[in-house]
């Protein structure tokens, strides 16, 4: 295989989560070298000391620039919507739904960044359940209804549409500036990632945690087509089974974290520092029932809106949704 | 090859090429000789990804409202007004603008509007009241680096979301300091107009009637500041914003004045997107060498040197104290940090000592940025200073009007290396 | 080719006040989205996302008046003791290299909106915006930038050679302090 010895450019994951420090570090430095018997070695460095934002990741990757990233889907959607059909707001109330809705829909996903950024992913996992967070000091009897009227800040357009159903008003308001706007009142609460509102310590400016699930950001890792079809067969089959071992560890570390965090941004116990305190507001059955109502007449409503093409439409019914028993609609 | 590469460099700063010009040539060239020639297609989307990123649009809106002060006479009113209570004091006006940038600080997360802002303000004050031109303008370069120190601040924000460490507390953390060297500031120019009277402008005597007399004159300056500051603090609007509602009050009270016409909002368009555009010039080209320099391993490679030397938790820290500050004179501030923070940081958290918490940590970084920003040759806020000076004059007048600046910055360094208490002990007290 | 300067220079400065005036449409548009959101409860414009791209394109038109008023920052510490003709070869050195840096960003701003305008990529929002509709202004303007400084460069070159030193100063020197001309006030 020594013929054929390649380094990838890889951009990898932001350098203070987990992901990077415990996965993908010593996955690209230590164990893809030695799987491959030092024929594939990589030079990985996490996007954020790149300073790049996320948003031109997937670019840099379609022109061959960089040969593999890690990126959060989100970003991407810039040209397909189709690659956030599995991520839509609230559609999967857990991990378990997460894993069975993306194999379904993975060769949607194949098919889509082949042809929109000519990458393939390689890779895929979730982050820690998405939930609304907010700062409502003194108050009690949170319930869903006072989140109407609500400025609630947005990171994706299917979040902004169900937090719209729910009566809230969605603002995108830039990351840099949620603390600050949180802490004065500019915006009333954020829907994020379990994940991130416990370490990057946005709790300090919340007050309760609002457990309406959002749904998961799905973040994959994926290889420029040409570099991969640059490989031999031999390679390919290395890569892609030390790969699909990644994404596995990956998973069951998003799964401890998820029910980790949900401790920790609430009373604890926390592995990880000292409990946020946050008080847990639980949806009661009527209220479970409208959000799953938003749901399915307008979220979905929304993406099918979004796809443009009814066969957007069908592939994510015969996919997604026939898996969650649900259906977009225009 | 890092030779090769710095040897091009200091020939390019010598021929006088402009600066944005040697970064992204610089950035072109790594990317080549380190066998990354594709990396150059990165350019197009890096350029515009900084171009429509929200960290850097302030920047406009503040400079602009700056322009529309100075050109209704709110600014020079403010400043004959505020120049009757100091003009007894060595220094005068300069110490104005060290209060002025602190106030202004607590409005805006970057250092580089602070200085665009306050600058374009005070230099026509330069001329009308004979200060000397290089200290007047290290004063506004220095003071507008209280910018990312005084909360609201972009540098912790990037730092917080690289080391996990809380924002809220980092932000409270760099009052104290902030205060500090604002007084510091202040107490440098008051000892080096002690020295050299003849810098500190003319000086008048007036009586207290003709000083009360012109207070009323500051109320518009009030009312503009106090739109941007009270609309952040009563929730109505994030930092951002507010320079956008500061920009409106602003006109609103150049009409009010009768001075608003189309000739002076021409003038300030000129004026404000010459300075903007210079500036970003500079900032966009320092994202791709950052781009280039992140997959290098340069940066890692020499602090892997540094941490092998084994040296005791406080050599340690001052190694890279002196690390930073040479990287700080060549290197653009934000690159510097997001290249060099993620070995960093873990390298200093490891050394387990007490007082040097990640909050603590940060604030020392955001010194070493500060110091960075004034030391020449490549200090961004010396560059605004330099392009606010539509009289012209060459550069070096305030990159020497800058040095003495450094002085108090060290010594804060120093001190909170010795003291770390002086940073942490607001948040610490404010959590109980 | 003193006549094109002129025109260059007035194309230079209208494009800024158009810069400048976009930066005025953004302050006036945010401070409406705050009005709205906070006194109707309501988010209208997307005010950030279309805030960054009108800002990009205003940026990009705004080059050119830099370079015309020679506030491109250049490290003068030897440039200031050398004698005339040496000042004016850095000057014509200064302006090549000026060009070079231009056209290498506009070549790739250029292919950035191609790939947009080819994949009709949109962005993330609600808003769904085509980038190639901002992406087009913003490579004009770099286009154009580069144009201008193609045409400085070969004018200072020309000037150079002819050992009009004043002339070379003026269109790609360093503004010296006794070009006091402009009032500030
Ligand atoms: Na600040
Ligand atoms: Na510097």
């Amino acid at each position: 295989a020594d013929n054929n010895a390649t380094k990838f450019e890889v951009a990898a994951e932001l350098s203070s989560t987990h992901w990077y420090t415990d996965f993908q570090k010593p996955y690209f430095n230590e164990i893809l070298p030695k799987a491959s018997d030092g024929s594939m070695t990589a030079n990985a460095v996490p996007f954020d000391q790149l300073g790049l934002t996320g948003f031109e990741l997937m670019r840099l990757m379609k022109k061959g620039t960089i040969d593999i990233a890690s990126v959060t889907m989100n970003y991407v959607t810039q040209d397909s919507p189709a690659l956030n059909g599995g991520s839509l707001g609230g559609i999967t109330p857990n991990l378990a739904a997460f894993e069975k809705v993306y194999s379904a829909y993975r060769p949607v996903i194949e098919r889509e960044l082949a042809t929109k950024y000519n990458a393939k992913p390689l890779a895929l996992f979730a982050w820690p359940q998405n939930q609304i967070f907010c700062n409502f000091p003194g108050q009690k009897d949170v319930t869903l209804a006072s989140l109407k009227g609500k400025k609630i800040r947005s990171f994706a357009t299917t979040v902004s549409d169900l937090m719209e159903g729910l009566g809230a008003v969605p603002v995108t308001i830039p990351f840099g500036e949620v603390v600050t706007a949180l802490q004065r009142g500019t915006v009333d609460c954020q829907s994020a990632s379990l994940l991130g509102t416990y370490t990057q310590k946005i709790y300090e400016v919340l007050t309760h945690k609002i457990a309406i699930n959002l749904g998961y950001s799905a973040s994959f890792i994926v290889i420029n087509l040409d570099t991969w079809n640059n490989l031999t067969p031999k390679q390919q089959e290395i890569l892609s089974t030390s790969m699909a071992d990644l994404e596995h560890r990956m998973q069951e570390k998003t799964a401890q974290l998820e029910a980790d965090m949900q401790r920790c941004l609430t009373n604890g116990p926390c592995p990880d520092g000292k409990p946020a305190g946050l008080i847990e507001v639980v949806p009661t059955k009527e209220e479970a029932a409208k959000i799953k109502d938003v749901i399915e007449n307008r979220v979905l409503k929304r993406y099918a809106e979004r796809c443009n093409t009814q066969a957007c439409i069908d592939d994510w019914n015969s996919t997604v949704g026939a898996t969650l028993g649900l259906k977009a609609w225009k | 090859m890092l030779a090769i590469f710095l040897v091009c460099l200091v020939i390019l700063v010598a021929l006088a090429v402009p600066v944005a010009s040697i970064l992204l040539l610089s950035g072109i060239f790594l990317a080549d000789i380190t066998g990354r020639g594709r990396f150059i297609n990165a350019i197009g989307d890096v350029y515009w990804e900084n171009s429509t990123g929200f960290i850097l649009i302030s920047v406009p809106l503040f400079i602009f409202l700056g322009e529309i002060m100075v050109r209704s006479g709110i600014a020079g009113r403010m400043y004959s007004s505020v120049a009757l209570w100091l003009t007894w004091l060595p220094g005068g006006l300069m110490h104005a603008n060290v209060a002025a940038s602190t106030l202004f600080a607590a409005t805006s997360g970057s250092s580089v509007a602070t200085v665009a802002t306050i600058g374009t303000v005070a230099y026509p004050e330069i001329k009308k009241r004979r200060y000397h031109e290089g200290i007047f303008l290290g004063s506004l370069a220095a003071g507008g680096t209280l910018g990312i120190l005084i909360p609201p601040s972009i540098a912790m924000i990037i730092y917080g979301v690289m080391t996990q460490t809380s924002i809220p507390d980092l932000y409270l953390a760099g009052i104290v300091p902030g205060l500090i060297l604002a007084v510091l500031l202040s107490g440098t120019i008051f000892v080096i107009c002690k020295i050299k009277p003849k810098w500190g402008g003319e000086q008048t005597i007036v009586s207290w009637a003709e000083r009360f007399r012109a207070l009323p004159d500051l109320l518009a300056p009030i009312a503009v500041f106090g739109s941007v500051v009270g609309s952040i603090y009563a929730g109505i609007a994030t930092p951002t914003e507010a320079a956008s509602l500061g920009v409106t009050v602003a006109l609103v009270l150049s009409a009010f004045y009768r001075t608003l016409n189309l000739q002076m909002l021409l003038i300030s368009f000129e004026r404000t997107m010459v300075t903007t555009a210079m500036v970003l010039g500079i900032v966009f080209a320092s994202m791709f060498l950052n781009f280039v320099l992140g997959f290098t391993g340069i940066s890692n490679a020499v602090l892997a040197y540094v941490t092998a030397l084994d040296l005791s938790a406080v050599s340690l820290v001052m190694c890279l104290i002196v690390f930073y500050i040479l990287l700080g004179t060549f290197m653009e501030e934000l690159s510097m940090i997001l290249l060099t923070l993620p070995v960093v940081f873990p390298i200093v958290m490891d050394l387990n000592v007490a007082g040097f918490s990640d909050v603590w940590f940060g604030i020392i970084i955001v010194l070493v940025m500060e110091l960075g920003l004034i030391s020449p040759p490549f200090g961004m806020n010396l560059f605004v200073a330099q392009a606010l000076r539509t009289r012209g004059g060459p550069f070096s007048d305030v990159t020497r009007g800058a040095i003495p600046f450094a002085v108090p910055m060290l010594i804060l360094i120093l001190a909170l290396v010795a003291f770390p208490e002086i940073a942490t002990f607001l948040p610490n007290w404010v959590k109980g | 080719m003193e006549r094109i300067y002129d025109h260059v220079e007035r194309v230079s400065q209208l494009a800024s006040w158009v810069g400048g005036a976009a930066v005025l449409a953004i302050a006036l548009m945010v401070t409406f989205d705050v009005l709205a959101r906070n006194l109707l409860g309501v988010t209208i414009t997307n005010a950030p996302e279309v805030a960054g791209y009108i800002f990009a394109a205003a940026i990009a038109f705004s080059f050119p008046i830099v370079v015309i008023r020679r506030a491109n920052i250049r490290i003068d510490t030897l440039y200031v003791l050398l004698p005339t003709p040496a000042a004016r070869l850095l000057d014509v050195i200064g302006a090549f290299v000026l060009c070079l840096s231009a056209g290498v960003i506009a070549y790739f701003a250029a292919q950035t909106f191609w790939e947009s305008w080819q994949a009709n990529s949109t962005s993330i929002s609600s808003l769904s915006a085509r980038l190639w509709i901002p992406q087009l202004f913003w490579a004009a303007g770099l286009v154009l930038f580069f144009a201008m400084t193609v045409f400085i460069t070969a004018y200072a070159t020309i000037a150079f050679f002819r050992r009009r030193w004043s002339d070379v100063e003026r269109i790609a020197g360093l503004p010296s302090p006794k070009e006091s001309l402009v009032d500030e006030s």
